[in-house]
């Protein structure tokens, strides 16, 4: 089950992106029918691969485990089909601050209450 | 549809909110240290992009810039990133490095840096003045690197903003566009470090917000250290958590 949804929600997400299958294949370095079988539900992806993919689209790891993603709020200057892997590993570094600032301000709100 | 005048009562209302006069020129680094919440990242984002705004809850945002771009240009972005952050309705932009170009929003964001690091009114008395001293009916390009030094942006947002004005023709804006400015400016006893990238080093960085949060975080015992250093090393901050190979602090 936990496959189908996480799969739905790489595709809403890479689409939502502009991004293809094959930049996400590059991304991670697997081949693209392994991406089309993730989003299929047919396969899982190791921890690793789901963090890698979490920051490129700027949501959490539980947020893509949930049905129905929120569709994340990425507006590109240009379609994300035109971004290099070295582009792709740049965003997903950045977006990875964000993340773990969005934590951190969790973290110390819930420790006021 | 680009609304030039409205872009430039936004910078000027940006310049007043953070607490800048309605002329001088604007050292936009430290100004974005002042500002509560934002966390600025030094990035090497590659020869397409040049910044990137991500906007969080509770005033927690996150700006990177390309950090093999020269300083003027970084200057320019941190600017650019600005409107994203306060005028654009959009979460996360990830912005191109071609000037005036792509959206709509993109190119908004680009005039609204040039108004906000250089004001109408002051880059115009600036212009004429110039062009009074030199007796010539235009802005030489002597003149462009003392405006690009003055107000600290780089040459290329120069050429572009005085393309529309009466004083530098199309052809000539044209021709000073792709000029490589470095030496010239050199020559005339300015420091080139407008025209250069962040030494290599510093090309990884992160200040603001986010090193705030995690020693707050640590020094109140909510994370352990092990986590507190995986937060400084994702934000490249190897010399918070193994310390620096310098000579040590000089105090003056």
């Amino acid at each position: 089950m936990t496959n189908i949804i996480i799969g739905e929600n790489i595709r809403t997400l890479r689409e939502n992106a502009g991004f293809t299958q094959t930049n996400l294949a590059l991304f991670l370095g697997v081949d693209q029918s392994l991406i089309t079988r993730i989003e299929k539900g047919e396969r899982s992806l190791s921890t690793d691969m789901l963090e890698k993919l979490a920051s490129l689209f700027g949501v959490t790891v539980e947020q893509m485990e949930k049905p129905s993603v929120t569709i994340s709020k990425l507006s590109f200057a240009f379609r994300g089909s035109k971004f290099t892997v070295a582009e792709m590993e740049a965003i997903a570094a950045i977006n990875k601050i964000a993340l773990n600032s969005e934590f951190m301000r969790t973290i110390l709100e819930e420790s006021k209450e | 549809m680009i609304d030039y005048a409205g872009l430039m009562t936004k910078a000027a209302m940006l310049r007043k909110k953070l607490g800048e006069d309605s002329d001088s020129p604007i050292d936009v680094f430290a100004l974005a240290q002042r500002i509560e919440g934002l966390s600025l990242v030094y990035y090497p984002l590659g020869e397409n992009l040049s910044g990137m705004c991500i906007k969080g809850q509770g005033e927690n945002n996150v700006v990177a810039i390309n950090s093999t771009m020269t300083q003027g240009r970084q200057r320019f972005t941190l600017a650019h990133e600005f409107y994203h952050l306060y005028f654009d309705e959009n979460m996360v932009a990830v912005c191109e490095k071609n000037l005036y170009s792509g959206k709509d929003v993109e190119k908004s964001a680009d005039l609204f840096a040039s108004y906000f690091l250089m004001p109408e009114a002051a880059l115009l008395i600036m212009a004429k003045t110039l062009i009074k001293n030199s007796q010539k009916q235009q802005l030489t390009l002597e003149d462009l690197i003392h405006i690009e030094q003055y107000f600290g942006v780089s040459h290329q947002a120069i050429v572009y903003r005085l393309r529309f004005t009466p004083y530098l023709e199309q052809s000539k804006a044209d021709l000073f566009f792709n000029v490589f400015v470095r030496s010239r400016a050199e020559f005339l006893g300015y420091s080139s470090d407008l025209y250069k990238a962040l030494p290599i080093e510093k090309q990884y960085m992160t200040y603001g917000h986010y090193i705030k949060q995690a020693e707050q975080l640590f020094s109140k015992g909510l994370i352990s250290t092990g986590k507190y250093e995986q937060l400084l090393l994702d934000a490249f901050r190897t010399d918070l958590v193994y310390g620096e190979e310098e000579d040590g602090d000089v105090i003056d």
